[in-house]
């Protein structure tokens, strides 16, 4: 074969898998995804995870790495799984009767789902934060300093005020209420009411901050803040976030997994996925040729 | 099956918006991409018989071009702007956007292949029926077939002739050498012809760079539907690539 034939055949290979018709089926059971799910230093590990409600399987056989110091921001149409999988990774879950998770989720090596592990602690090491911005009916204060407080983590009140003061820096929100933290959280904007609840999470000191669309309710400049704000958190804490939004995603993560119907179908790099996806699925998805 | 409005029916957005901008960016490039390859033929014919009307028509005509390459840059500012492509949405409008440059810079070169016929009117050279300018028809002949087959690698995404157009490209090189070499003959034999031969090789050169813009654009291509970035690949370890 000349070098030109090698050329074109290799190339025909490629337009093959675009042009396959693998998006007008759904996936086998034994379907693979496509891209790496393991990295190299992972601060959580999922394997052959399936979640079902009921007899309905939500999550099929998905495994995936969730990288140090990175965001992964999962993406898909509606109902494909993502916020179930996100939910899996701090026992959301659990507080659904009908769901029944099984397979392996670790963080730094610990099972989650090891009977004799107590929830509570583990939602504080792996945090959340809601697509509606749901601040207690307290003051700002009170807000950040209630999580700290059960938890155990401030012996003093001035050490409590410390806590309050540095979480609701790393939000970006100190400036802005450090005069008014007796107002209640809820009198605040809905922009700041999210960084809010932001703040919240990491007053306890989580090592994994799962997002479940947290800028679907904000306008485009408070949207701007978080996102800046989440970059600013990589570098502290481990980021995985739900998003519908393409751009979001593209913007604010390093790597990004999509979902569809239930199979992790493919996870990769960021700038890959949004430049030259491999599967045909994803490529549908991300350019709107579905959805 | 490639559509009116320049989408392929089994591709087609759930925006309609995005494929009508898409298809009508495509078809500014596509339109101003033939009209570029009727100004290369002028150009080289002005240039081979010393013919002034000819090249004044080509640099008169080059402000229908220079509008188009504006209208261009608008609907490539609108697609970002507006729908923010991404994929390969977003690798064909990179590749749109990169042949909007190339075809300029080959309409550049048929200006300047125009301004050396018209230079040369001046001074009627005295060897007129030499065989370099037999050259320089010679050359326009694979050089226009290049930009043809590079268009319409862009028309149909037709990732295999973009990349016979990438190979293809190393013929028309050979060409452009053998000339200069022939070229080199008329300095050595009477200095009086330094100033047509110096003429004659900027107007084949121009030829060589809109075979090299020919190439760019179909390398561009195969990016385009692969997703793989073979543009500085050199074209022995393409495959490789």
């Amino acid at each position: 074969m000349t070098t030109a034939e090698t050329v074109i055949a290799d190339a025909d290979l490629v337009g093959a898998k675009v042009r396959s018709k693998a998006g007008s089926r759904p996936l086998d059971n034994d379907f693979k995804t496509i891209g790496e799910v393991r990295v190299n230093d992972p601060r959580m590990s999922c394997t052959d995870v399936n979640v079902f409600y009921g007899d309905k399987h939500a999550i099929k056989h998905d495994d995936l790495d969730i990288a140090q110091n990175q965001v992964i921001a999962m993406i898909g149409p509606s109902g494909c799984g993502k916020s179930t999988f996100l939910r899996c990774l701090n026992r959301m879950n659990d507080t659904i009767d009908i769901c029944n998770v099984t397979g392996e989720i670790r963080l730094d090596e610990v099972d989650i789902y090891d009977r004799k592990l107590d929830v509570v602690p583990l939602r504080a090491q792996v945090g959340m934060v809601f697509q509606k911005p749901n601040p207690f009916p307290k003051s700002i204060y009170e807000n950040i300093a209630y999580g700290p407080r059960i938890h155990g983590l401030a012996a003093s009140r001035a050490e409590l005020d410390e806590v309050v003061e540095r979480s609701l820096a790393k939000a970006g929100l100190w400036e802005e209420v450090k005069d008014r933290l007796d107002q209640p959280g809820t009198g605040l904007s809905g922009g700041q009411q999210q960084r809010l609840c932001i703040a919240r999470t990491i007053a306890v000191d989580p090592e994994v901050i799962l997002m479940d669309e947290p800028c679907s309710a904000l306008d485009p400049i408070a949207t701007a803040k978080v996102e800046e704000l989440i970059d600013e958190l990589r570098e502290n804490y481990t980021i995985a976030i739900v998003t519908h939004s393409m751009q979001q995603a593209a913007r604010v993560s390093q790597r990004t997994a999509y979902f569809h119907l239930g199979h992790l179908v493919e996870v990769g790099d960021t700038t890959q996925i949004f430049t030259n996806p491999r599967h045909k699925l994803t490529e549908d998805y991300i350019t709107g040729r579905f959805g | 099956m490639v559509q009116e409005d320049g989408t392929k029916a089994v591709d087609r957005h759930i925006l309609s918006r995005f494929d009508g901008d898409l298809g009508y960016f495509r078809g500014l490039v596509l339109d101003m991409g033939q009209r570029i390859v009727a100004q290369v033929v002028l150009a080289s014919e002005a240039l081979s018989t010393c013919d002034v009307v000819k090249a004044r028509k080509v640099i008169h005509d080059h402000r229908r071009i220079r509008d188009l390459d504006m209208d261009a840059l608008e609907a490539n500012a609108r697609l970002y702007a507006i729908h923010q492509p991404v994929a390969r949405d977003l690798r064909f409008v990179l590749t749109l956007a990169r042949a909007v440059y190339d075809l300029e810079r080959i309409a550049g070169e048929a200006v300047r292949m125009a301004d050396v016929a018209e230079a040369m009117y001046e001074y009627q050279p005295s060897v007129r029926d030499c065989v370099i300018f037999e050259d320089v028809r010679r050359i326009t002949v694979p050089a226009v077939a290049l930009l043809e087959r590079s268009l319409k690698a862009i028309a149909d995404e037709d990732v295999q002739l973009a990349v016979q157009v990438a190979f293809d490209c190393k013929e028309l090189n050979e060409l452009f050498e053998g000339a200069v070499r022939r070229l080199a003959t008329y300095l050595m034999e009477d200095p009086r012809n330094i100033r047509w031969v110096i003429d004659a090789t900027l107007g084949i050169k121009s030829m060589e760079r809109i075979g090299d813009h020919a190439c760019s654009i179909a390398r561009n291509v195969i990016y385009s539907v692969t997703g793989k970035d073979v543009r500085h690949v050199n074209i022995a370890s393409l495959a490789a690539s």
